[in-house]
């Protein structure tokens, strides 16, 4: 006689598998995953014959059903909570988190061949020197970057970072290909923080920080203009802070399951708001946006919004043209930029009539004869000292 | 298609027992059939009809081997069987490894062109050749019904990576097999629980192995390459006894009842009783098709016996891959169980249990080292840092790291490597066969204790990316 409780795991076991399937089927696919900052996959449903034969189709199939699987983001957090509860030092294999204070560290770099940096230093060395062949000047930055300077606490096992040595030999090189560089930490030191210079849960760096960048930069730039530019000075009273809660990209990574009670603050003169004209792209372009779109568009948002960096602040444009009717200088500048810069952009634009930020990552033209044909008084490359290429990762 | 996939799992598995379970009795053959074929198909849609001519070939020739009455006629048609799936088998898996052989000793070489090694050729191949030597030996009857020979091969539980089944094992469940309800629950128990070896098991200690043997010299500790090594010995036992655990559960859930692969050979207390343990299916199929046509171990010179299992396990490991390294794993056990046979069973009777355990352990992770390895440069060096012959230090913040981040893997990895649960099975089962209120108990705790399981195995699959079992590449 066949019992009635033999039937229960097997019934169990088919409505998860079968119950998957329908909610699946059911769901609306998601275009964006938030957390993972990518495009989703989408379902290919007129896949070619040759897709099918070479087994292409079936990999974008499951890839599919991987990114469309029904309470994927839970799942995933799920997964991030377990590693924490398990112990793993470097949840993803990527960071660790300091429960006490919601730090968010990196796992330490290993030191970067010396070929890898030779290859940016060179590229750099090319783009000096292309741009030498029009009489404009140039210089390298690297900026510094949470993932350098912000390393406690770590566990006392693993070796150091190795992001000041990689970031050290970088300008050592890239000084004996003859190029200007600047290594801003320098002139940042003085009063240099990771707790006030960057977000615990972000890759980026905070107003305080990304304003003592900013005056080091300016600072140094003057310089080598030979003109006096004055940075804005800090007023403690001008900053204020938004109360959305905040998303940082490390904590998205970790799928948000890190508390913190970090905040999106601002520090900018009123006058920012009416001053310049922007144009995404160039002036020919015609194309214009009003300063609230491009810069701090999450203080239009509503107040129970999650925050991301690139809505704090900027998102990354290609190219970014934007005219400034009080200048300092009335000098053309170009700068190469990586996401670091978003926050000062207005900040640095305030000083010269023309300032055009470029974003290799998303720009689709060669960059030399570019900036040849632009003819700026000055081409920087500012990057992170994360990134060692030309094209940032 | 993997098992340890969401597609399999949330798609072709709940399609395929809808499917199965509503069509009428005599369809379900074909639809397995057309369900195995599609899973075959889904990662290579090529190689379906290289399995197809194996199929054809072998079908037609089991057949006229049947009808042939001169012994001497069925033993060419049985030599041209061999020959002909060993070709197919060689041109694919050995080809590029003889060719770089002879080139060698050619100054003109011969242009090779590498081709991909069909998914799960070694394993049908050697279900074919088993199940036309058994009609030759007039052990079965061959199979007049193409569908049912062709299921026999294709059956997708284990088409990819075994058990090796044999023709005699499912024939008569392929014409008429009954699923009852406790083939279902025991099917599925069986499912999960290799699911879990695979995706809680063997994944995490895959990291743990990939990422150690892929350092280099000067960053491997003496600690660090025993931790890969314990981590790969334990890797390849879930991912693989895993994968058997789950064709074995599936097989039953649709009321075939395949042979057992695995007894939990990292206790056993010899290399010979490992070998009755690990991959059981394969050595049994060396042992009759082999070993035995050999001569065995009724030979007139004790030499022949030592000749005899040589040839067995040099061809064991070649079977897994044309490479070297496996042609010297597999002669290292063939030594190894020579030696045993010769003196060193009787001095292990002699010596304490715990001792025998650990003589088996290193024995076979000194072998493991072998198999993972790309070359014996790598293997030697690598079996030289675990026996600190080299400058590496005993340990450093690599070692550390796996130690603290993976501890209650390698927990949980041993405890289950050993029969402490199925001591356990075995007692609840027997319990419950009294006791209607202890069974009706202990279906509950399982049906949560599965349930639970199997959820929390979508969360790791959620997030794997690409996780392969080992012995797909064989």
């Amino acid at each position: 006689m066949r019992k009635i409780q033999t039937y229960l795991l097997p019934i169990t076991f088919f409505c998860i598998i079968f119950g998957g399937f329908v909610v699946h089927v059911l769901t609306v696919d998601r275009p964006q995953s938030e957390m993972e900052n990518r495009a989703l996959a989408s379902a290919n449903i007129t896949p070619s014959p040759q897709e099918i034969f070479s087994g292409d189709w079936s990999k974008q199939v499951e890839t599919y059903i991987s990114d469309q699987f029904p309470a994927r983001d839970t799942w995933m957090r799920n997964y991030v909570n377990f590693q924490r509860i398990v112990g793993k030092t470097y949840l993803n294999d990527k960071y660790a988190v300091d429960d006490k204070s919601g730090w968010i560290i990196s796992k330490p770099a290993a030191a970067k061949p010396e070929e890898e940096l030779a290859s940016f230093a060179s590229d750099l060395q090319h783009l000096s020197e292309g741009l030498a062949e029009k009489h404009i000047p140039f210089t390298f930055y690297s900026l510094p970057a949470k993932a350098t300077y912000s390393r406690e606490p770590s566990p006392g096992y693993m070796p150091e970072d190795a992001g000041i040595a990689n970031n050290t030999k970088l300008h050592e090189l890239v000084t004996a290909a003859g190029v200007d560089n600047l290594r801003l930490y320098n002139d940042m030191q003085d009063d240099f923080s990771a707790e006030r210079n960057f977000y615990k849960t972000d890759h980026h760096w905070t107003i305080r920080g990304a304003y003592s960048g900013y005056e080091a930069f300016i600072s140094t730039l003057s310089e080598r203009l030979g003109e006096t530019i004055a940075p804005i000075p800090y007023d403690e009273e001008k900053t204020f802070c938004l109360p959305n809660q905040f998303a940082g990209s490390w904590n998205k990574i970790l799928y948000m399951t890190v508390d913190n009670d970090e905040q999106i603050c601002y520090n900018e003169p009123d006058s920012f708001a009416t001053q310049f004209t922007i144009y995404d792209g160039t002036i020919e372009d015609g194309v214009t946006a009003p300063y609230e779109a491009v810069y701090g568009r999450a203080k239009q948002m509503s107040a129970d919004a999650v925050v991301n960096y690139a809505e704090a602040y900027s998102r990354d444009f290609a190219e970014l043209t934007i005219v400034n009717k009080n200048y300092d200088s009335d000098k053309h500048l170009v700068v190469i930029k990586d996401s670091y810069f978003n926050t000062i952009q207005f900040h640095v634009a305030s000083h010269f009539k023309t300032l055009t930020i470029l974003d290799l990552r998303y720009l689709d033209k060669e960059i030399i004869p570019y900036l040849q044909s632009m003819q700026p008084d000055y081409v920087v490359l500012a990057y992170n000292d994360r990134n060692l290429k030309l094209m940032p990762e | 298609m993997v098992f340890s996939s969401l597609i399999f799992l949330y798609v072709f598995l709940p399609l395929v027992i809808v499917l199965y379970f509503i069509s009428p009795k005599m369809l379900r053959n074909t639809i397995l059939l057309l369900a195995s074929l599609f899973f075959y198909a889904w990662g290579e849609p090529k190689y379906v009809l290289l399995m197809m001519l194996s199929i054809v070939l072998n079908y037609v020739l089991g057949i006229v081997i049947e009808n042939t009455a001169s012994q001497s006629k069925r033993k060419t048609l049985l030599w041209l069987v061999i020959v002909s799936n060993l070709a197919i088998l060689g041109y694919y898996k050995y080809a590029g490894f003889f060719v770089d052989i002879i080139n060698n000793y050619l100054a003109q070489p011969i242009e090779w062109q590498a081709v991909p090694l069909p998914i799960g050729i070694s394993f049908y191949t050697f279900q074919a050749l088993s199940y036309v030597i058994d009609v030759y030996r007039k052990d079965v009857k061959a199979q007049r019904n193409f569908l049912d020979l062709s299921l026999f091969i294709t059956l997708f539980p284990q088409l990819v990576a075994g058990p090796i089944v044999r023709y005699q094992t499912v024939a008569e469940q392929i014409k008429k097999r009954l699923a009852t309800s406790e083939d279902w629950m025991i099917g599925t128990r069986r499912f999960v629980q290799g699911l879990a070896k695979k995706v809680l098991i063997a994944n995490p200690m895959g990291e743990i192995a990939d990422h150690v043997f892929s350092l280099s010299g000067g960053d491997l500790t003496t600690g660090t390459a025993w931790i890969g090594i314990l981590a790969y010995s334990l890797q390849i036992y879930f991912d693989f006894s895993g994968y058997s655990d789950m064709a074995i559960g599936l097989a039953r859930i649709f009321g075939f009842k395949f042979e057992e692969n695995f007894n939990y050979p990292y206790i056993a207390q010899s290399v010979t009783d490992f070998w009755r343990r690990w991959h059981i299916s394969l050595s049994s199929w060396f042992r009759d098709y082999v070993y035995f046509p050999l001569g065995g171990s009724r030979v007139s010179h004790e030499w022949k016996l030592y000749r005899n299992l040589l040839v067995v396990w040099t061809l064991t490991g070649f079977w897994h891959g044309a490479s070297w390294t496996f042609m010297a794993w597999g002669f290292y056990y063939g030594i190894l169980i020579c030696l045993e046979k010769w003196v060193l069973l009787k001095w292990l009777a002699r010596i304490p249990r715990v001792l025998r355990h650990m003589y088996i352990l290193v024995i076979v992770m000194i072998g493991w080292v072998f198999f993972r390895a790309n070359d014996f440069t790598y293997a030697f060096a690598f079996i030289k840092t675990m026996f600190g012959l080299t400058d590496a230090p005993l340990y450093n913040y690599e070692t550390i790291l796996l130690t603290k981040d993976y501890a209650i893997y390698f927990v949980i990895a041993i405890i289950f490597a050993m029969p402490i649960y199925k001591i356990y099975h075995n007692w609840s089962e027997q319990k419950a066969s009294t006791s209607l209120s202890f069974d009706w108990s202990l279906r509950i705790t399982q049906t949560i204790y599965y349930g639970a399981l199997l959820l929390f195995i979508t969360m790791f699959l959620v997030n794997a990316t690409h996780n392969p079992f080992i012995y797909f590449r064989f």
